[in-house]
């Protein structure tokens, strides 16, 4: 009974510090999903809503006729119009150690990204990777579009 | 082009010879009968037009007005010098309007859509920002094309014209639309002053610090010129779902107290104003203490001053679903005034609504 004690407590604490490291990492949150949005995370889709939590390497994608809203911990926005694919390839925000960063991977449709604090801490912190160029953003609000018109 | 065989032709049938010219430069209507109306030259040195637009057609005129004076054309001669003086004076003439002119029947379905499709671009702002030039040339080459068309008899010169514009306008269609791959500033918003983006690609850079300034990038890497407009068009569905600019709310507290004065719960008032107002709302309070007393006295009642901010907030949203709340205490951690001694403005609490 002891050992079965010891075990479950042991678990807890596993699961605890799962949950824990989860909510450590989190880095933005969805505020707006329309239409068909979902979130490609370890390997599986998930449903993008209102008040989804967002993790550095999650790949976010819309659909048709469909749009996305995110906020960042750092207090940057970013949206996605329709048909559109975007990878939050590195996201460093006040972490001991490491260089506030933020690069985000836009492989196709079309963005808004509005800069927070990290693009404020140092230049070009704040990244939109395209296929061919690097968008640099120095502190301010842009849009930027891979492949064409919105659908 | 020939549309009097001689001059001495054209003058002994004036009447007959030619359709009465419409064009007007200001108040002066030309008489094409005057040898002022044919003295291209002077038309032609007139310095250029900024206007990428304004200048293809002076350029195209001049051309054209030589090429029917030189034909002996007087009339056709001088309707496209008054076009040109026009175009280096500042006013664009509209294109012929095919419905208006005296076009055979078989030619006039080809022009009515090069019409249409022409005025279309010219009316098109962000058409003319980006290929204003071309736009210029294929107005001529249009013109040129209803001319002789009006005509009917030289088929060589109808076509040249009509090819001449058609391959203009497959060049306008491709310039005219915003490219696939570009980037574009928008308008600066409280506190997230405009400061530019820099666009890399092969070794290139390009530095973009303005309301609406763009590039297009990959194929078409290079300055592009926009129009507000457009860029809304083309950004509606990413526009719409921008989430709203977190706020910020501070609250003062009385020195060594916790608690929240009318003016303070004025502020929680509004922080819970703003959460339900978005969807999905975080409410992040800090606590923050001024330097007097020990740090572990401060830490302990910023702490409780943020404690009590998020409980009154909560209470505030009771009713309100998919709201996070998160509390922190800084204690004398990041002053906003800098001072050992007691201090209102340190002694504070921040709710961010994001």
């Amino acid at each position: 009974m002891q050992k079965l004690l010891v075990n479950f407590v042991a678990v807890l604490g596993i699961l605890f510090s799962i949950q824990h490291a989860a909510a450590a990492d989190q880095i933005g949150q969805i505020k707006v999903a329309s239409g068909d949005v979902v979130i490609e995370r370890n390997g599986t889709e998930i449903e993008a809503k209102s008040g989804e939590a967002l993790f550095e390497k999650d790949v976010i994608r819309t659909g048709e006729n469909s749009a996305v809203g995110m906020t960042f911990t750092d207090n940057s926005r970013v949206s996605l119009g329709p048909d559109s694919k975007l990878s939050l390839e590195t996201y460093a925000y006040s972490r001991p150690g490491k260089p506030n960063s933020f690069d985000a991977r836009l492989d196709r449709g079309s963005l808004t990204a509005a800069s927070g604090k990290i693009a404020k801490s140092r230049p070009l912190a704040m990244r939109v990777l395209m296929p061919t160029t690097v968008l640099g953003v120095k502190g301010t609000v842009v849009a930027a579009r891979v492949g064409g018109q919105e659908g | 082009m020939k549309r009097c065989a001689a001059s001495f032709l054209c003058l002994g049938l004036l009447a007959g010879c030619a359709s009465p010219s419409t064009d007007t430069v200001g108040d002066q209507v030309p008489d094409w009968l005057s040898g002022e109306a044919w003295n291209v030259p002077p038309v032609a040195e007139i310095d250029m037009p900024e206007s990428p637009f304004l200048a293809a057609l002076q350029e195209g005129y001049v051309d054209l007005a030589e090429r029917e004076l030189a034909e002996f054309d007087w009339s056709s001669g001088a309707r496209f010098r008054s076009r040109a003086l026009a175009a280096a004076q500042g006013t664009a003439p509209l294109p012929f309007d095919p419905s208006e002119q005296d076009i055979p029947e078989r030619a006039i379905a080809g022009l009515i859509e090069a019409y249409v499709e022409l005025t279309g671009y010219l009316g098109s702002e962000g058409a003319m920002l980006r290929a204003g030039r071309q736009i210029g040339e294929a107005q001529v080459h249009y013109d040129c094309w209803v001319q002789e068309a009006e005509e009917g008899h030289q088929t060589e010169d109808i076509d040249a014209c009509r090819e001449a514009y058609q391959l203009m306008i497959i060049l306008i269609r491709d310039l005219a639309a915003l490219p696939d791959n570009m980037a574009v500033v928008l308008p600066e918003e409280p506190g997230n002053e405009v400061g530019g983006i820099e666009l890399a690609q092969g070794g290139k850079t390009i530095t973009l610090d303005s309301a609406f300034a763009a590039a297009g990038v990959g194929e078409d890497f290079g300055d592009l010129p926009v129009t507000e407009s457009e860029i809304r068009d083309a950004f509606a569905g990413a526009l719409a779902a921008q989430p709203k600019p977190p706020k910020e709310f501070q609250l003062n507290f009385p020195f060594n107290g916790t608690r929240i004065s009318d003016e303070a719960f004025e502020a929680i008032l509004a922080a819970a104003e703003e959460a339900r107002s978005r969807e999905a709302a975080e409410v992040i309070v800090t606590g923050y203490a001024d330097l007097v007393g020990n740090a572990a006295d401060s830490l302990a009642i910023s702490r409780t001053r943020a404690e009590r901010v998020r409980q009154a907030i909560f209470w505030e949203l009771r009713d309100k679903e998919n709201v996070t709340f998160a509390t922190d205490a800084k204690g004398e951690r990041d002053p906003v005034e800098d001072t050992a001694r007691k201090s209102e403005a340190n002694r504070r609490v921040v709710v961010l609504v994001r």
